[in-house]
């Protein structure tokens, strides 16, 4: 009994002192790893290229080794217990998951021959799409399940190199935008898996399939933000309704909040980020009309009727050219009002005369010409010494004011 | 008895040694990173190192000692514990983004307050404006500033061209595999090298304050063509070198474009053939003297030889399949019945009618005779008729998802003009 308990407690210091010469040469292996998933476990470490010590200095250990892990959990455990800053420990982590599954995505390229045909070669392609796919949704829960979120360092760069998405997303902070931008990515490509699956001919079943992809993104965005954050972001990925609709704003006052609740507004007319899951089928031209005069009747209520009216004239690209040129040459907004009404007041009056049959062509064209120097007058008044250039310029349609010799000697033969 | 005292002194080691190890972990001086020459201003990182958390005991390696405010040296300190390349660029990629960050932050938050004043001018659907706004601008060479940095410090070759570059040659590697493995890889060697001048003589010129080449560079380059050409003559036989180039010439994909047709090797072939006189011919500058029509009728001719040759070479019914392939009505319903697993004869079928009601079409909408009421009631009754044979043909979901996808002429069918 004794003699044991001795031998035990002799191997006990022959352990010892092995362990406390590895110790002082820095050779230590890691702590115990920590059991981890299996999809956790990347394919190897990366073996370290070598690099010349530089000159003078003693040729340093290797502790690198006693980092990196093959384990990702391990290798993130040791990254923190060397005191690495956290942002940067996620960093590591997730270009040596972007490095490991792009090797496993090189292995197989595809190669047609040339006379492969259209349908051998979407199926393959296809099939390929698939795998790396799958591969890359591996690659997205490996990285969640070991930061606890969704990280792309792509999505980070995009952050950082790309102009609109700093502007759309800027409000948010950084490593919030980064992470919408990797669920964004996640999200967008799956859809566009949906859309290559249906070779682009999408059925209900496809429909039906984009439209949880569009719930689930919203879901996790807005697990992701708090509400005001969410609010902005929907309101900033909506406002592309203007634009597709062609919404024009000159001359309009209107606030900040206003022109926000227009927008807000707009969604129930079209979901513009459903749109880029879901596209909507093509609409009549009067379903067009019936959801254009609904959505104004919204517009209306919340500009009131004064305002409302401005922002009709604003449609007109009539009056944008007019209400351009003024701000061009300083002039108040009155000013291309008054321009664009006596425009909008000569045309209706021209018409009229054109259309009278009571006068003949000589009376016509005498009642133009009286009607083209009225309103050259009212122009002239309001413009000033920019009047001249508007002539040359967005003012060319005085001209077609005065019928033309064929017309006058057309409408005299009649 | 005696063996007490022993085994006393044992545990007593025991304990010494456990001791000394604990302190040595926590004692144990760090590898040292290796110094480095003073670095360059620019890659100091500014205005403080990235801050790291406090050390935690029992590690044999502290970050803190190979992060440094100098990029370089913390570049090199990686480099010489050993840190793999790949890591070592990232780490100082993420160091600099960090870096970045609040001045990045503080230009972002100037115009975020003017967002919705720029949605109100409609100013974000300039793109090409975002650039030349004063934020725009300040990003812009933030983003500069923090390229130069990175290139300063990793270098401007970076890795991912290696890997580009691996992947090209695997993928040169496929298309040569019908070369023998010698030639094959004497092949890309010659391929890489005459790429390697190419690019290099375009970097030459992107130096230049012009860019434009003098006729010594165009000389230059023209010798290096030929020198190559020289080469792969000399490397393959006549037949080989045949095959690489209507494999590589320009009208060799056509069949990637033809959903519906799969030619076989030796279809591929003689159609690659006469695709290539197809349009040699035509590209055959015609003779000064002719006429427009002329000309058109030369046009005409190389046409017709040229499907003539084809229904040849395929034989009559490999010919209609490759018509068939050709026609864009026939694919869109093949695209739209394909979608509902239906067989290709469904589509070819629907073409049918649809060739079949435009023409009755055309021929009312032509006859002089009809009064414009009696033309459009004709025009409703072919439109309404040849809807109802699709539907029989197609099935009522399957025209519905057609109008959707390229089924639209249906709607044309009853407008007069």
């Amino acid at each position: 009994m004794r003699s044991s308990f001795l031998a035990i407690s002799m191997m006990g210091n022959l352990v010892l002192v092995a362990v406390f010469l590895a110790v002082r040469h820095g050779s230590m292996p890691p702590g115990p790893a920590v059991p981890a998933p299996a999809t956790s476990t990347a394919a190897a470490p990366k073996t370290a290229p070598a690099w010349p010590a530089t000159k003078g200095t003693p040729a340093p250990v290797v502790p690198w080794r006693l980092i990196a892990s093959a384990d990702y959990r391990q290798y993130i455990a040791n990254l923190r217990a060397a005191g690495c800053p956290e942002w940067l420990v996620r960093d590591i982590i997730v270009a040596d998951i972007d490095d490991l599954y792009e090797q496993k995505s090189r292995t197989d390229p595809v190669y047609f021959a040339p006379w492969q045909g259209a349908d051998q070669r979407r199926k393959t392609a296809r099939s390929r799409s698939v795998k790396l796919d799958a591969l890359r949704q591996e690659k997205r829960a490996l990285v969640k399940s070991l930061l606890g979120y969704e990280w792309e360092n792509y999505g980070e760069e995009v952050w950082n190199q790309d102009l609109r998405t700093s502007l759309t997303f800027g409000f948010l902070p950084d490593d919030k935008a980064t992470q919408v931008l990797s669920l964004k990515d996640k999200y967008t490509e799956a859809a566009q898996n949906v859309r290559e699956d249906a070779n682009f001919i999408l059925i209900d079943e496809d429909r039906a399939r984009l439209q949880t992809l569009y719930e689930e993104f919203g879901a996790e965005t807005s697990r992701l933000l708090s509400p005001s954050e969410l609010d902005e972001l929907q309101l900033r990925a909506q406002q592309g309704f203007l634009l597709a609709n062609d919404i024009n704003f000159d001359g309009v006052t209107i606030s900040r909040e206003e022109l926000r609740e227009m927008v807000r507004l707009s969604r129930s007319f079209k979901d513009m980020a459903r749109e880029e899951f879901v596209p909507d089928r093509p609409l009549t031209e009067a379903k067009q009309l019936r959801q254009k005069t609904a959505f104004e009747a919204q517009v209306k209520q919340l500009l009131g009727p004064k305002r409302f009216a401005d922002y009709q004239r604003a449609q007109d690209s009539n009056f944008r050219e007019i209400f351009a040129f003024s701000q061009q040459n300083n002039l108040p907004p009155s000013a291309a009002v008054k321009v664009y009404e006596s425009r909008l007041n000569a045309s209706e009056q021209a018409d009229e005369i054109q259309n009278d049959g009571s006068l003949s062509a000589g009376e016509r064209a005498a009642a133009l010409a009286v009607l083209k120097a009225a309103t050259m007058n009212t122009i002239s008044s309001a413009l000033g010494g920019s009047y001249q250039d508007f002539l040359q310029g967005p003012g060319q349609w005085l001209g077609a004011l005065t019928p033309s010799p064929e017309t006058q000697t057309t409408n005299q033969m009649q | 008895m005696k063996t007490w005292p022993v085994i006393g002194s044992s545990l007593l080691l025991n304990a010494i040694l456990a001791a000394a190890i604990i302190l040595s972990l926590r004692k144990t001086p760090p590898p040292a990173p290796a110094p480095v020459a003073a670095a360059p201003a620019s890659s100091m990182i500014s205005p403080s190192p990235p801050v790291t958390t406090p050390p935690s005991p029992g590690l044999p390696f502290q970050w803190s000692q190979i992060a440094s405010p100098d990029l370089k040296i913390y570049r090199d300190n990686l480099r010489a514990i050993g840190c793999p390349e790949l890591t070592v660029r990232e780490i100082i990629r993420a160091v600099i983004n960090e870096n970045f960050r609040t001045r990045r932050r503080d230009i972002l938050a100037s115009f975020q307050d003017h967002y919705w004043d720029m949605v109100l001018r409609r100013e974000l659907v300039r793109r090409q404006w975002l650039p030349r706004t004063e934020w725009g601008q300040a990003l812009e060479s933030l983003k500069a500033e923090r390229q130069e940095l990175i290139a300063d410090v990793l270098g401007r070759d970076s890795l991912i061209t290696e890997a580009e570059r691996q992947t090209q040659r695997t993928e040169l590697e496929q298309r040569r595999s019908w070369l023998s493995p010698e030639k094959r890889k004497k092949l890309i060697e010659l391929e890489e090298q005459h790429q390697q001048r190419l690019v290099e003589w375009a970097e030459t010129l992107g130096l230049r304050v012009n860019g434009m080449p003098t006729q010594e560079d165009e000389d230059r380059l023209e010798n290096w063509q030929q020198e190559f050409e020289e080469s792969e003559t000399q490397l393959l036989t006549p037949e080989e070198l045949a095959k690489l180039q209507l494999r590589e010439s320009d009208v060799a994909n056509w069949a990637a474009s033809l959903p519906g047709f799969n030619p076989t090797e030796d279809e591929w072939r003689s159609l690659t053939q006469l695709r290539s006189q197809f349009e040699a011919s035509q590209n055959a500058p015609a003779g000064p003297d002719l006429t427009d029509e002329q000309r058109a009728a030369q046009q005409d001719e190389v046409q017709s030889n040229f499907v003539n040759s084809v229904q040849e070479a395929l034989g009559s019914d490999r010919f209609a399949q490759y018509q068939l392939a050709n026609n864009d009505q026939y694919q869109a319903l093949r695209n739209v019945a394909q979608r509902y697993g239906l067989p290709d004869s469904v589509a070819a079928q629907g073409l049918n009618v649809q060739q079949t009601a435009q023409a009755a079409a055309n021929q009312v909408r032509a006859n002089s005779n009809l009064s414009p009421e009696d033309q459009q009631a004709a025009l409703n009754a072919i439109q309404q008729e040849t809807e109802q044979t699709l539907s029989q043909i197609l099935g009522v979901k399957v025209l519905s998802t057609y109008k959707e996808y390229g089924g639209d002429w249906l709607t044309g069918l009853s407008q007069t003009e």
